[in-house]
């Protein structure tokens, strides 16, 4: 036998075997096997190495949960094909449950390895919002860490062969039981019961504090371990909303629909979600509680329909609980109607308040639920003082007892009043701690779910001394993106409207009176408005005779203006009569405007001018709408003055109609003119779009469109031509914009019978925006931008990929990148009209008019880098940011305005791990820790930089740790004491390092070196302004197995250099850490620490107290701040309010109330981990370093309360401009000669700006700043390698080769390319010392390579040693490397390159040369 | 020798053309960026533990490929296949420099299977399933293509589907071949 088909018997035995049913698993092997027992031996021993046959048979079934009842029999069915698949990371082993929506499974992840349980939504269960919430969600799980919440770990979906198939895994919890099972099996007292649900109370309180409401509360979903503690499910987690339940019980039994209905509170039951919050769980709870402790429920809704439940649910009483449970009466009752009312402002305002409750029930105090009664008050204290008070009674009769009695009352009523207070307080308190962060947290959500609407009512429910606060300012300023609002008028629904090409005039039916009124963009404030009383008067006295029952002018037909803002037309049509009368007007002209004005027969929902000729395109609809023409009207030039004024001669002639379409046919609603006037188009029959030639269309062959695109396959909204009419872009309902190439189009159709175009054959590009429609579609004035007005509110921004465009090319690409988003208005975009200066004018449905820059970002961000960011800081006086990376090192910003400034490329070694600014002596100071992981060259190093004032950075002083083989990282963290004197850094064993910086910089020298920790120092910071005292903070390397007991400890910062770890250290390691200075005056340490934050890996951020003895510090822990879900990279400390920031590897930027310990908002828009951020020194803005894998991850995100005009302007300038300033940089030719090649660059940026028509201040900065742009070091050492191979080139081209090679060492010293080139220009330029030195470093590097390219390489430093060595007069060295050279060339066979060969030759002829 | 990014792509249609000449050197210039990665990654990530390849192949595929991870789906295919090659060669070589500092203990090699190689795995672990690989690939190239992809360049299993072009079911059923047979091998 072959052994190829032995191969292909031996896979197809083990398919079927492995995928057979354990018990026919013999029988199938036998079957497919037949007698070849050394198959079956083999396939038997594969299945056994079988991962998934192996862990399914190894593990037993857990029990989650009770199985439900066999009612669904498809669901089991479906959740029992399920089993053993693999979803997402997760394979399912186990069916825990089912259920008529989906079913939970048991599943195995393999990385990390743990058991989870996977929940699945069956399909036809997910609605399509469902769907979309999946998607979601992920954000807001990182947000939910309580120890009584489930722990969501992801959430997706699942392409299934039925359909998406949304899943979330979340943590497993052994041997379950529901609530009230658990109770009723545990035999739970009621103490213990109170106690337990106490536990839920807090769980849901977290969950509301991120601003999540379950809004699902059941005891099913409320589970309890073996272990006892309840755990609250489904929290956070995408479920079908409130209106989808409504339609789901619409069709199933009665019986299923209770259990859906029972805890749903009397809101719920609305069709109106929108009135849903945390209060709707309470009353959840309430009903939770009220089955817990009487094992009933409140109302009867057992018989009768959907109706009559949800109307038992809103209005009926419920049945007081001591009714069923006789030991709830009293305060239980009373807790437990209050937690049931109706009304939402009358139950417990917070679920903490509610267990607050029951705790003061289990306490023995009194409850806020009842009204605090003399009596009542006296019992509660009585049984508090049980002894007491007996004592009293007994001891003390008669008039003793009187006294008593007078006694007890007076300590009651001060008990009383006591206890009102405290209420009063604490439950104010308590209600500002809960709603402010729900608030805020609830805004943030809305704004990334482009809900404008939604967030500004939150942040408009902030308490007025509230709103000055950093966090709400910073969410305050992404709610106003705009750059300024023209119009805003309430009830004004978004009317018609048109904007002139140049964007001088708006015109259109606006305003409150939706009277026709005409903007002036140029001369702000100026603006004509034609009332409707006006028009209504001017029309009755120019048709006297044609209308006489005129009720109202209904000012809602078709507007339009022409390109140069010199004609606009505008529709009016009368209630009560037929005819509709356009009134065509120019503002420009004259004041009062000049006009025209024609009746029409029937309706006018759409016109459009000519860009250049003097006609007017209407669609016009018969009053009984049987017919529908399109009319081009002619209209003469100039425009007939007609006055819209009391002399104008009634009636006038109407203009000669040009051309008649037959709209009937056509089915069209919208059309226009290409700019350049050449064609027409229009939206026919809903989803296609006809294009039209003027010349044929006016030639007579007008019923015949020239193409017909067939793109869209939903209904089409919008469609917009791009300024140079090579395009045009069509938008539709399902969210997909084409975008069409219309000469290629018109060339395709014209060889077509039926001139049908399809999205192939006419080159169009698809773009689709999710989950909404887009509304409305316009390019950009310089055609490559494409926006879209959507109907959730966004604006969305394409931006045209320009890199494949050459010169030689007519027309730019037809590919556009990922869009940019930006919230645009509350509802629905109505228009979008591009503005000269690259703005974009829109028109919302509420009624604003706004103008923005498409490319103005949420959360704007810093791209420069292009690996992970590790660390950020901002200079001391606030002028520059400075961030770095892994890869390509430092980068200093304009922080107002978003520009790299200069970049600084750390000598030799590569990566940046920790970052400093200090200001010493008036000069600006950048310190970093730099390092190599790289194996053969390890480096680590201290370097300090001088930053001039003007952003020219020079290296002044460099500390290197002597070479270690173990070494991996070296440095880890440095500081900057605060008066620039001395630097502190920890490196990767546990040593602080301390330097003080020198007069002269290069004076700078290490003073102490000190032994602190066992394992690196991650974080460290001067404790006090002097620099006197460190701490310094441990963090515990993965790979590690010491944990250190000293994660934190205090040293002073002298040569004698005690040292102090503080009593009580919660984290096993710290990663991020931040001190905050208290100016109080004093003694030099009285000047010095107040606070200091660390946080961990685990998520654990840690506030300290640090107290000051006889000069001594000490640390006091004051609390620790839980929800960060990963490591904690960046923690900083507002400078001005008592904040904390704190981001980290769940993604989010968290801020924290510094002084209550409590989280008050989570910002999240990250993609990558954030590893570090930094507080501007004025307290705005916050910089948060992302750390991210692919694409634009790697950027710096902005958090900013306070952007001007200007810098929002310059960062959208720049976010738009900054890919094209570096395409036109590095598409650049490397091919020889190069001797330009430096002045290549400012001379391809001139011309790409003058082709792109970039704005002067984008040029100027790319020509003064391109250097920075050059991060490529395959642009230097690609035409250094071609010059330094080619012998006979001049002395100055290797001089210059040699200058680019060192620049692409300086950039990537690891690498063996960039050593052979130096290597081998020195030795063209007779530096044989340093050529030799080069060249053996780059052997070096290669030499244990198998890979072909690094053979190469060796083979080629071979050859150029031989040649050095022979220059030098070495011929037995020479020798030696010639026959090494020749060695590799040998053992590569044939797959070796030219150069290889061609220095191969090189060296030969030297070294042998040949007779003439 | 080196290559500008730009080159990639026209490199990628040269090698999809059957030039085999440019295989070779877009090898090189995948190998060369992805050793820069690995060892920038490695630096950045040592607080953090593992050095996951998946990062570093994705990572390169976007400096090489110019960024817009959605453009050129025909390319993105074989790239990801130069990529695992160029990993698991990045990941043999390091593992034999790193040889001499074998850290020992935890799983055996069959288990490496289980996830993405990382750069941090046993040395010898790494080497053994280097080994093992290259016996599959005698026996069944595509398979021994699959356990690259999936085990040196870190795509899940249907990414790889996507790049080998065939169904996810069909790869999943190569994955449990070709794992069974290499655990066998490694057992």
């Amino acid at each position: 036998m072959v052994a190829g088909e032995y191969w292909l018997r031996l896979q197809d035995a083990f398919d079927r075997a492995r995928t057979a049913v354990p018990d026919r698993r013999a029988s199938v092997l036998k079957e497919v096997c037949g007698d070849d027992t050394e198959l079956r031996a083999e396939v038997e021993s594969l299945l056994q190495h079988d991962k998934t046959l192996a862990s399914a048979s190894a593990e037993p079934a857990t029990p989650w949960g009770p199985h439900r009842e066999d009612r669904h029999a498809g669901a089991e069915r479906w959740a029992a094909e399920l089993l053993g698949n693999q979803i997402g990371h997760y394979r399912l082993t186990h069916l825990i449950a089912v259920g008529g929506m989906g079913c939970v499974f048991e599943a195995r992840q393999e990385h990390p390895s743990r058991s989870v349980a996977v929940k699945l939504l069956r399909p036809g269960f997910s609605a399509a919002s469902a769907l979309a919430r999946f998607r979601v969600e992920p954000e807001i799980l990182g947000r939910l860490q309580h120890p009584n919440i489930a722990q969501v770990f992801e959430a997706g979906v699942q392409d299934d062969r039925h359909g998406p198939l949304p899943f979330f895994a979340m943590e497993l919890i052994p041997e379950a039981r529901s609530l009230t099972e658990f109770a009723l099996a545990r035999r739970l007292d009621l103490a213990d019961r109170l106690a337990l649900f106490a536990k839920v109370c807090d769980a849901v309180h977290h969950g509301h504090q991120k601003g999540i409401v379950h809004r699902d509360l059941k005891p099913a979903n409320i589970l309890v371990g073996v272990d006892g503690e309840p755990k609250v499910i489904d929290f956070g987690v995408a479920r079908a909303t409130d209106a989808d339940v409504m339609m789901t019980t619409q069709c199933t039994q009665t019986g299923d629909l209770v259990g859906t209905l029972r805890y749903m509170s009397p809101e719920q039951c609305d069709a109106d979600a929108r009135n849903i919050d945390t209060r709707s769980d309470i009353y959840s709870l309430g009903m939770v509680l009220y089955e817990l402790l009487t094992g009933a429920a409140p109302y009867d809704l057992t018989s009768g329909t959907v109706y009559l439940a949800i109307r038992t649910i809103r209005e009926a009483e419920p049945i007081r609980p001591s009714a069923a449970n006789p030991a709830l009466r009293g305060d239980l009752d009373a807790i437990l109607l209050k937690a049931l009312e109706k009304e939402p402002a009358l139950r417990y305002q917070s679920a903490a308040e509610l267990g607050e409750e029951l705790r003061r029930v289990l306490r023995h105090e009194p409850v806020t639920a009842r009204k605090p009664s003399m009596l009542y008050v006296a019992g509660r204290y009585a049984r508090r003082h049980l002894w007491q008070t007996i004592g009293l009674s007994f001891a003390l009769a008669g008039s003793i007892a009187l006294l008593a009695m007078l006694v007890i009352n007076g300590e009651i009523r001060a008990d009383w009043a006591e206890l009102q207070r405290e209420m009063t307080e604490r439950e104010a308190v308590q209600r500002e701690r809960a709603v402010y962060p729900g608030l805020l947290q609830g805004a943030e959500g809305a704004l990334r779910q482009f809900q404008s609407h939604v967030a500004a009512r939150q942040l408009d429910r902030v308490r007025q001394a509230d709103r000055e606060n950093w966090e709400v300012r910073l969410l305050a300023a992404r709610l106003a993106l705009h750059d300024e609002e023209i119009v805003t008028a309430q009830g004004y629904s978004g009317g018609a409207l048109a904007v002139d090409r140049v964007g001088r005039w708006i015109t259109g039916f606006t305003g409150p009176a939706e009277s026709f009124q005409v903007i002036d963009l140029q001369l702000r404030g100026r603006s004509i408005s034609y009332p409707e009383s006006t028009i209504h008067d001017y029309w009755l006295r120019a048709f006297p005779e044609s209308i006489r029952s005129v009720t109202a002018l209904n000012p809602t037909g078709a507007v339009a203006i022409d390109a140069a803002g010199k004609r606009m037309a505008f529709v009016t049509h009368v209630l009560g009569g037929d005819p509709s009368v356009v009134t065509l007007v120019s503002p420009v002209d004259s004041d009062p405007p000049t006009g025209r004005v024609w009746p029409v027969a029937g309706s006018v929902p759409w016109m459009a001018f000519h860009p250049s000729r003097a006609w007017l395109a209407a669609k016009i609809s018969s009053p009984d709408h049987r017919h529908r023409t399109i009319v081009i009207w002619d209209l003469g030039s100039p425009v007939p003055p007609y006055a819209l004024a009391e002399d104008v001669a009634p009636g006038g002639p109407p203009p000669t109609v040009l051309l008649t379409l037959d709209a009937q046919n056509l089915d069209s609603d919208r059309f226009t003119f290409s700019p350049d006037g050449a064609y027409f188009a229009a939206i026919c029959g809903s989803v296609h779009v006809k294009v039209w030639r003027i010349s044929t269309m006016i030639g007579g062959r007008s019923e015949v469109a020239d193409a017909t695109l067939d793109g869209n396959s939903f209904n089409l909204n919008a469609m917009a031509f791009s300024p140079d009419s090579a395009f045009l872009a069509t938008a539709a309902t399902d969210g997909e914009v084409f975008v069409w190439d219309v000469p290629r189009t018109l060339a395709v159709a014209e060889r077509r019978a039926d001139r049908w175009v399809s999205v192939g054959e006419g080159g169009a590009a698809k773009l689709s925006v999710p989950d909404t429609q887009v509304t409305c579609v316009a390019f950009g004035s310089d055609g490559n931008t494409l926006m879209g007005g959507c109907g959730n509110g966004a604006i969305v921004a394409w931006q045209r990929d320009v890199r494949a465009h050459r010169p030689d090319q007519r027309h730019p690409p037809n590919e556009w990148k990922k869009p940019n988003f930006i919230r645009g208005h509350p509802d629905s975009v109505m228009g979008l009209y591009p503005l000269a200066d690259g703005r974009v004018l829109s028109a919302g449905h509420e009624g604003a008019i706004r103008t923005w820059r498409p490319f103005t970002e949420d959360i704007p961000r810093l791209r420069h880098h292009r690996t992970s960011i590790h660390s950020v800081a901002f200079s001391p006086d606030g002028s520059v940011a400075a961030t770095g990376d892994g890869s390509y090192a430092i980068v200093l910003w304009d922080v107002a305005l978003g520009h790299p400034i200069a970049r600084v490329t750390p000598p030799e070694r590569r990566s940046v791990r920790s970052l400093g600014f200090g200001s010493y002596r008036g000069q600006l100071l950048l310190c970093a820790a730099i390092s190599s992981a790289d194996i053969e060259h390890p480096l680590a190093a201290l370097a300090l930089w001088r930053v001039h004032p003007s952003a020219a950075v020079s290296l002044e002083f460099e500390f290197a740790l002597p070479p270690s083989a173990d070494r991996e990282e070296g440095f880890h963290s440095l500081a900057f004491s605060r008066n620039g004197e001395r630097i502190a850094a920890g490196d990767e064993e546990g040593r602080l390092h301390l330097f003080e910086v020198g007069s002269a910089l290069a004076a700078t020298k290490r003073v102490m070196v000190k032994q602190l920790h066992s394992a690196a120092v991650a974080q460290l910071a001067f404790l006090d302004d002097r620099g006197d005292w460190i701490v310094t903070a441990e963090a515990a390397l993965h790979d590690r197995q010491t944990l250190s007991p000293h994660p934190l400890r205090l040293t002073r910062a002298d040569l004698v250099g005690e040292s102090f770890t503080p009593d009580d250290i919660r984290h096993e390691s710290i990663f991020g850490l931040d001190v905050r200075f208290a100016r109080i005056g004093g003694s030099a340490f009285a000047d010095g620490v107040a606070e200091l934050a660390t946080a961990d890996a685990s998520g654990s951020v840690s506030m300290w107290k640090v107290e000051w003895t006889d000069g001594v510090p000490s640390l006091h822990l004051r609390g620790e701040l839980i929800g960060h879900t990963g490591l904690v990279g960046g923690v900083a400390f507002h400078p001005t309010q008592p904040r904390l920031a704190t981001c980290g590897d769940d993604r989010i930027v968290r801020i924290w109330d510094a002084e209550a310990l409590v989280e008050l908002a989570a910002f999240s828009g990250s993609q990558g981990v954030l590893n570090d951020l930094a507080i501007h020194p004025s307290g705005n803005p916050l910089l948060a370093a992302c750390g991210g894998n692919f694409g634009d991850d790697n950027a710096v995100l902005i958090w900013d309360a306070e952007p001007t005009r200007e810098s929002r302007r310059a960062r959208a300038l720049f976010t738009e401009y900054r890919e094209r300033i570096q395409n036109a940089i590095e598409p650049i030719d490397y091919s020889p000669p190069l001797d330009l090649l430096m002045y290549e660059y400012p001379a391809q940026i001139k011309a790409v700006a003058e082709r792109e028509r970039w704005p002067d201040e984008i040029r100027t900065y790319a020509l003064a700043n391109f250097p920075v742009f050059i991060h490529n070091m395959q642009s230097f050492l690609l035409p250094a390698w071609r010059i330094a191979r080619d012998s006979t080139r001049e002395a100055t081209d290797f001089e210059r080769a040699l200058q680019h090679a060192e620049r692409a060492l300086e950039m990537a010293p690891w690498n063996p390319m960039a050593h052979l080139t130096a290597g081998a220009a020195q030795f063209r330029l007779g530096d044989l010392g340093n050529a030799l030195e080069r060249l053996r470093r780059a052997g070096a590097l290669v030499a244990t390579s198998t890979m072909p390219k690094d053979r190469e390489i060796a083979a080629v430093a071979a050859a150029y040693l031989t040649m050095a060595h022979f220059r030098c007069g070495d011929a037995a060295q020479a020798a030696a490397a010639f026959a090494e050279c020749q060695e590799i060339l040998r053992g590569s066979n044939d797959d070796i390159g030219e150069d290889a060969i061609d220095a191969h030759a090189e060296a030969e002829s030297i070294l042998r040369p040949r007779p003439p | 020798m080196p290559e500008a990014p730009t080159e990639v792509t026209s490199l990628l249609s040269a090698v999809g053309n059957g030039d085999a000449g440019a295989a070779d050197r877009l090898m090189r210039v995948v190998y060369d960026e992805l050793h820069q990665i690995a060892h920038a990654r490695m630096a950045e990530e040592g607080r953090r533990g593992d050095l996951q390849t998946t990062v570093v192949v994705h990572e390169a595929y976007l400096r090489l490929m110019g960024g817009n991870g959605s453009a050129m789906p025909q390319n993105r295919q074989q790239f990801f296949g130069f990529a695992a090659n160029a990993m698991r060669q990045f990941l043999v070589d390091h593992a034999r420099k790193r040889g001499r500092q074998k850290r020992g203990g935890g799983r055996s090699a069959a288990e490496l299977l289980d996830r993405a190689a990382t750069v941090d795995d046993d040395p010898s672990d790494l080497l053994a399933v280097d080994e093992a690989l290259s016996k599959l690939a005698e026996r069944d190239p595509k398979k021994a293509k699959l356990v690259e992809l999936r085990f040196f360049a870190g795509l899940r299993l249907d990414d790889v589907a996507e790049a080998m072009g065939v169904s996810p079911r069909q790869i999943d059923q190569e994955w449990a071949f070709a794992s069974a047979w290499l655990r066998r091998e490694l057992s």
